[in-house]
């Protein structure tokens, strides 16, 4: 008679859970400032957390291989860079696909080092954020690269701000992340690549064994790691109209963040793609919330860590219990 | 496996060089101090100043002060550069001292580990002046800073001067630095001081972090929770540009953004219009006053600290206008 219900919990928790917790934040930010409900705001929630979902998207498929990439704040600020540098010299469209194949190389040395030089991924990936963070510096001469609101116009494509009626929201971003995650969702569901990165997370012997490409997998892993944190970077980039080294300081956390709150276990071998989705969007919302209350630094950090606690304990309890039963 | 220990190879090879590349920048900081030993002159008092890094504009203006102002006064001078780096900062500065300094200047790029230095300082009697950054907690003799708190208050002011006849709400709000920036958060107290005795409500006091990019979402926060905003100051220009970046992109020009630091990036948004001033602080000056308070003590003379529980002494600051930079 008890354990039906509990399971219940469980299982409604599992496949849930986020999006349970998105509610009721947004549920709890209605009461506390019921301006956080226009739909203007919620606009600006979800085209926000497009810079931090489209990287945690690329960084769920990390962390379900078994890793995780400690390098996508670096790679988001060098893009930055490289977009700003070069859309006055050569035109958006160059430009914007030269920042994308930097961010691509820079995850697929990121998949060497771990591959080919055996180096554990939070090691490879943390010194080669440095050594990206380096080179964004050296490239820049440590200033900052100023793209201008009127000569360079096109660089604001990717946050524009379109008006529908009354309602006032930046387009780009959220086709953006739309267009990541069902690309992302699809590989992770539908193609061997998503199956073998599932399964290199599992076991990785294992899959070896059974003939699974590791090396590749992972090196692809990593690329499209790479790749996200740029499109990210570009986005970031027009909104602030500037490249600078240090636009991805942290940037890191809230990728891997999003991607946890969502679902995707640490352990590997187990993804959630729109857990991640939800998860980017929650951790906009709540950071936009609390600005709207206008709690003050200390709160904020008390607050969000309270939350992401919260939420990590009921998922890990639940494992707990599954593992107990099995 | 073959592979494998050619790419090993390769990347201890392009380790090498990373590394030859650090030592040889560390050569001509040695070179640098070794040129200035020979400068060491018998006759005559001696002043020595370390500076945080000559790459950045900020200190190259602190440098030319100092040393136009050592030379004014008739002292000898060495420079040493510590180049952002913490062991160059220790090994350099103890290096002046032994030397034979009569005063050491230091705008130190650690002001936690200044105190094996200030040691060293006290056993050989020699005054130690820290220019900017932070004591460090240490026993320095005076620590010259920028009048932050003033700073402040004139961003106020001239914030209710561009107000004036403005039939529009009194709400305006602060975006802050990270608490730890002790001297930073004394912009925005000054500032709130003279804009509430303007008549002016701080709604909201938000930290930023000192990060341009959230200035930027803290903006787009504060037009969805205080549409009727009028004024917003910022800590630092970085975190000032984001949130003129937002306000830009919402379309709205009818709210007042103040920075602080008279960053190139705040001017360039002043020249566009999206932002109407910085204070600016005044490194020339900090780097004569350091000097006139060496001297002060080498002579036997005492100082007038404006802080005497932390030795600080404040250096002026200056308000840049919009009107100012056309």
């Amino acid at each position: 008679m008890n354990k039906k219900p509990y399971r219940g919990f469980d299982y409604y928790w599992k496949r849930y859970g986020i999006f349970a917790t998105l509610l009721i934040t947004l549920a709890v930010f209605a009461i506390l400032s019921p301006l956080s409900l226009t739909p203007n705001n919620l606009l600006t929630v979800l085209s926000r957390s497009a810079i931090i979902g489209i990287s945690a998207c690329g960084m769920t498929f990390a962390i379900c291989s078994g890793g995780f990439d400690l390098s996508v704040g670096a790679i988001l600020g060098l893009s930055t860079c490289v977009f700003a540098a070069n859309l006055p010299l050569f035109g958006l469209l160059p430009a914007t696909l030269l920042t994308l194949l930097v961010g691509g190389l820079a995850g697929m040395l990121n998949g060497l080092a771990i591959t080919k030089l055996k180096i554990q991924t939070f090691v490879a990936t943390l010194a080669m954020g440095m050594i990206i963070k380096g080179v964004a510096l050296l490239y820049t001469h440590g200033s900052k690269q100023m793209l201008s609101r009127t000569e360079n116009a096109e660089a604001k494509i990717f946050s524009q701000n379109v008006n529908i009626g009354s309602l006032q929201v930046q387009l780009a971003p959220l086709l953006m992340m739309a267009l990541v995650f069902i690309c992302g969702y699809l590989i992770y569901r539908y193609t061997r690549h998503g199956v073998y990165t599932r399964s290199i997370g599992s076991n990785e012997n294992a899959a070896r064994t059974a003939g699974i490409p590791v090396d590749r997998t992972i090196i692809i892993v990593y690329i499209v790691t790479g790749v996200t944190a740029s499109i990210s970077g570009l986005i970031r980039a027009s909104q602030l109209m500037q490249g600078s080294a240090v636009l991805g300081d942290g940037f890191e956390l809230d990728a891997i963040t999003a991607t946890i709150l969502g679902g995707t276990s640490l352990a590997g071998g187990k993804g959630n793609i729109w857990g991640t989705f939800i998860g980017a969007i929650l951790l906009a919302m709540i950071r936009n919330g609390l600005n709207m209350i206008g709690l003050s630094d200390e709160y904020q950090r008390l607050t969000i860590g309270l939350i992401l606690l919260a939420v990590l304990a009921i998922s890990g309890l639940q494992e707990l219990r599954e593992e107990k039963s099995a | 496996m073959k592979v494998r220990k050619l790419l090993v190879l390769l990347l201890v090879i392009a380790l090498a060089f990373a590394v030859g590349g650090c030592g040889k920048t560390d050569d001509t900081g040695e070179s640098g101090s070794n040129d200035s030993e020979n400068t060491v002159s018998e006759d005559g008092m001696t002043i020595g100043f370390s500076v945080y890094d000559m790459q950045y504009e900020f200190f190259q203006s602190m440098e030319a002060g100092t040393k136009s102002q050592v030379e004014a006064m008739g002292y000898n001078y060495i420079l040493h550069d510590q180049k952002s780096d913490e062991t160059q900062m220790v090994s350099g500065a103890i290096n002046l001292i032994n030397q034979g300094v009569d005063a050491l200047i230091i705008s130190p790029c650690k002001p936690e580990s200044l105190s094996s230095i200030v040691d060293a300082a006290k056993a050989k009697n020699v005054p130690v002046i820290v220019d900017d950054i932070g004591g460090g907690g240490t026993d320095y003799d005076a620590i010259v800073i920028s009048d932050c708190f003033q700073g402040g208050q004139q961003a106020a002011d001239y914030t209710v001067e561009l107000l004036a006849g403005n039939e529009g709400s009194k709400k305006v709000a602060i975006i802050k630095c990270e608490p730890s920036a002790v001297y930073a958060i004394r912009r925005g107290e000054g500032y709130k001081e003279n804009i509430e005795k303007a008549g002016f409500t701080v709604v909201k006091e938000l930290s930023g972090h000192s990060k341009s990019e959230e200035g930027y979402t803290i903006m787009q926060d504060l037009l969805a929770s205080d549409p009727d905003l009028v004024a917003v100051f910022a800590e630092n220009d970085p975190m000032g540009v984001g949130a003129a970046n937002a306000l830009a992109d919402a379309g709205r020009d009818d709210i007042i953004i103040v920075g602080f630091n008279g960053d190139a990036e705040a001017i360039d948004a002043m020249k566009a219009g999206t932002m109407q001033g910085t204070v600016a602080q005044d490194p020339e000056s900090m780097g004569k006053l350091t000097v006139q308070l060496a001297d002060t003590l080498l002579t036997g003379g005492t100082l007038d600290y404006d802080d005497p529980t932390t030795r600080e002494i404040f250096a002026p600051v200056n308000l840049i206008k919009s009107g100012d930079v056309q």
